[in-house]
């Protein structure tokens, strides 16, 4: 399966939030992250640089992943001529604190054990540690790029182990139960576009 | 590994920070000390001035195929008849926003005419950040939680699981929306093709078009504005064992879903802004469509540890089942499915005490409560007649009511269509005069005239059997509120058909 990674950081302190350059290995390994990161992250399945699909035509193209559940021993539920794009641009995650007010929906059951006791002290969340996600930029009327995602799934099947051929090397079943995209009308194979507007809390308990 | 140091792990693989403990603006990484503190019961997400949106020309497509017998022509000729096209199925710009009274706070698919979100016509497919400026669409005090767990439940034997919390036996993976959150819009267009020739990875939307070959394009509309608080995810492992099983311990999906709101579909665009092309975004005309207002559901998909939907191979073809597993021939199991009262062995009287004041607790009443939890509801309007026996208000919807039950309007400029029903007669045991066929449906004038009343002649009178102009020329038309109860599903199978020969 021809796969490409290409992944960039990029480190934001709180101050030089207009001077952000990319850094070099070196130059990460020195950081101590006390403020914050921002993230971009780019993932190509199948696809080269130019944004065509390599080779995920035909039968038995490698373009393909397959899903074997428990009990189910020998038998692929296979995503045929599967490929995709995914883009995570400038997504900010720093340190913060949960609010000290409740927000009037508080329910203190969501954080207890199935004993009922409190997994937390008091049940109460407030003023607790927490990662905070935002996406800051692009937030204009019209601009949908904090998330792209191009997906194709050609074709859909079950494909069964045959002797020593796992099934996810087989291509024996002639049709397709389903075939799925996200992608943009604008052109041939451009990405669905996203945006996620406000701040998201990430905690554990 | 627990699920905290699973998130954190993450996060650091990306970041080589952690969260500190102490200082909530720096993030500082933790010590095995310091998290092995940590206890690990859940990954909780807030959301505060959330808004999720996909650009109006973005989609996810579900792509046809072509079919066995597929049309060749089109028209009323014998090769468009008694055959099948592709279809291919796209929703555009899908989105969760705000619901807030606020005009001019929210968008139409053009992107650039206003509209308010809250407005009672349900005109409005997008609002700005859910709850408004400052509000949550996943309170940190009532976050949408992701954890793995290990409640209660029966396994598909009969046998209890997890009776000890302390030592628990098996463990599930759950996903919780918030049991109390603001109104939001979920809401997207789409677009339904017939007979499309396009191969979709290799050719743009403006390609075998599928009203080039006979087929159709249709645009539509919909619009959810409500929440789906109180709604659970759970992946876990299937429970069945035996040398010989119907399923076996296979990966288990459970769902039991709960959505409450207000809900719109239409397909009239706007007499400005329209378009019949492929992939171009539209505004659709306001009010125009179907309805269902005050909606109050609630779907369970699988109970713990007895039943889940499941997935098997159908044949060697290359086709699959997807399955709601069927409730074992077991007492201990079907007894709690059922939910039955001693001594009720037909569950008239249970679905009574169950469904009659659904607005009260269950209190200690354990079948009340495993009635509950296994049958499923959908209701439409506040209901009317209310129950005898529930004392909650509930009013007659008018015959051209807009803002409860189901109803069907046209655009604000459209002229009046008529609307007709002849429902089917519901016979009393006092006779037919007493039957609500005649009691509780409107009755109208003759010659399209409306005049319509409640009286004792229903629809279509017995003094002018067969009269079809007796209808009501309007603009909207109230059908009334309805519920199902007890809805429960004891065995549910799906089963691709085109992977490869029939099935």
């Amino acid at each position: 399966m021809a796969r490409a990674l290409l992944l960039t950081y990029f480190l934001l302190a709180s101050a030089m939030a207009s001077s952000m350059e990319p850094m070099d290995d070196e130059q990460l390994a020195m950081v101590l992250g006390q403020e914050g990161v921002q993230l971009t992250l780019r993932l190509r399945n199948n696809v080269a640089a130019n944004g065509t699909p390599i080779n995920c035509s035909g039968l038995l193209n490698p373009c393909r992943m397959g899903l074997e559940f428990s009990g189910r021993a020998g038998i692929w539920l296979m995503l045929k001529d599967y490929y995709g794009v995914l883009a995570i641009n400038d997504i900010r995650l720093e340190g913060d604190l949960l609010p000290a007010a409740n927000t009037g929906y508080q329910d203190a059951s969501r954080f207890t054990n199935t004993a009922g006791s409190c997994l937390i002290a008091g049940c109460d969340p407030r003023g607790l540690q927490a990662v905070r996600v935002t996406y800051p930029f692009s937030k204009g009327v019209g601009e949908y790029n904090d998330f792209t995602l191009l997906m194709n799934v050609g074709r859909t099947a079950l494909e069964f182990d045959n002797g020593a051929t796992p099934g996810y090397m087989r291509d024996a079943a002639t049709g397709s139960v389903l075939g799925f995209r996200m992608a943009d009308s604008l052109s041939l194979n451009a990405p669905s576009r996203a945006r996620f507007d406000g701040v998201a809390y990430v905690f554990g308990f | 590994m627990n699920s905290l140091r699973s998130v954190l792990l993450l996060l650091s693989v990306f970041v080589g920070v952690l969260p500190a403990a102490g200082y909530g603006l720096a993030l500082q990484a933790m010590s095995d000390d310091e998290m092995e503190g940590v206890s690990g019961a859940g990954i909780a997400v807030a959301l505060e001035n959330f808004r999720f949106m996909m650009a109006p020309t973005s989609y996810m497509e579900q792509v046809g195929t072509a079919p066995t017998g597929a049309c060749t022509g089109s028209g009323g000729v014998a090769s468009n008849i008694n055959c099948w096209r592709r279809g291919d199925l796209r929703w555009y710009g899908i989105n969760l926003s705000g619901a807030q009274n606020i005009n001019g706070s929210g968008s139409h698919w053009n992107e650039t005419s206003t509209c308010n979100p809250a407005d009672a016509a349900m005109t409005c497919p997008r609002g700005g950040v859910i709850g408004g400026a400052g509000g949550w669409f996943s309170p940190f005090d009532n976050p949408y939680l992701m954890r793995a767990w290990s409640p209660a439940g029966m396994a598909y034997n009969g046998s209890l699981v997890n009776t000890d919390p302390n030592n628990p036996t098996k463990t599930i993976y759950e996903y919780l929306a918030p049991t109390n959150q603001p109104d939001y819009i979920l809401s997207f267009w789409g677009e339904i093709e017939a007979g499309a020739t396009r191969n979709p990875a290799l050719q743009p939307l403006s390609v075998g078009l599928g009203t080039a070959n006979g087929g159709g394009l249709l645009k539509s509309q919909t619009i959810i504005r409500g929440n789906a608080a109180g709604s659970i995810f759970r992946l876990f492992k299937f429970t069945e064992t035996g040398a010989t099983p119907l399923y076996g311990e296979t990966f288990a999906m459970f769902y039991h879903s709960r959505l409450r709101g207000d809900f719109r579909f239409s397909v009239a665009q706007s007499s400005t802004v329209n378009s019949n092309a492929v992939g171009v975004p539209v505004v659709f005309a306001n009010n125009e469509g179907l309805h269902f207002r005050n909606v109050d559901s609630f779907l369970p998909i699988g109970q713990l540890y007895y039943q889940a939907l499941v997935l098997n191979a159908v044949g060697t073809s290359g086709n699959f089942s997807l399955t709601l597993t069927k409730i074992p021939n077991t007492a201990a199991v079907y007894n709690r499915f059922y939910g039955l009262d001693a001594g009720d062995t037909r569950g008239y009287q249970t679905a009574l005490t169950a469904v009659r004041d659904w607005t009260v607790s269950c209190g200690a009443d354990q079948s009340c409560l495993n009635y509950r939890l296994s049958h499923g509801y959908i209701r439409y309007g506040n209901w009317y007649p209310a129950s005898a026996a529930w004392a909650a208000a509930g009013t007659r919807n008018t015959i051209n009511a807009n803002n409860d039950g189901i109803l069907f309007r046209a655009c604000p400029t459209c002229a009046n269509f008529n609307a007709f029903a002849r429902r089917p007669i519901v016979i009393d045991k006092r006779g037919e005069t007493f039957s609500r066929q005649r009691t509780q449906n409107y009755s109208c004038n003759t010659g399209n005239s409306g005049g319509c009343v409640v009286g004792t002649g229903g629809p279509v009178s017995s003094a002018s059997p067969g009269d079809y102009t007796r209808t009501y020329p309007t603009t909207t038309v109230n059908l009334g509120d309805a519920r199902v109860e007890g809805l429960m599903i004891h065995q549910l199978n799906i089963i691709s058909c085109q992977a490869g020969g029939g099935c």
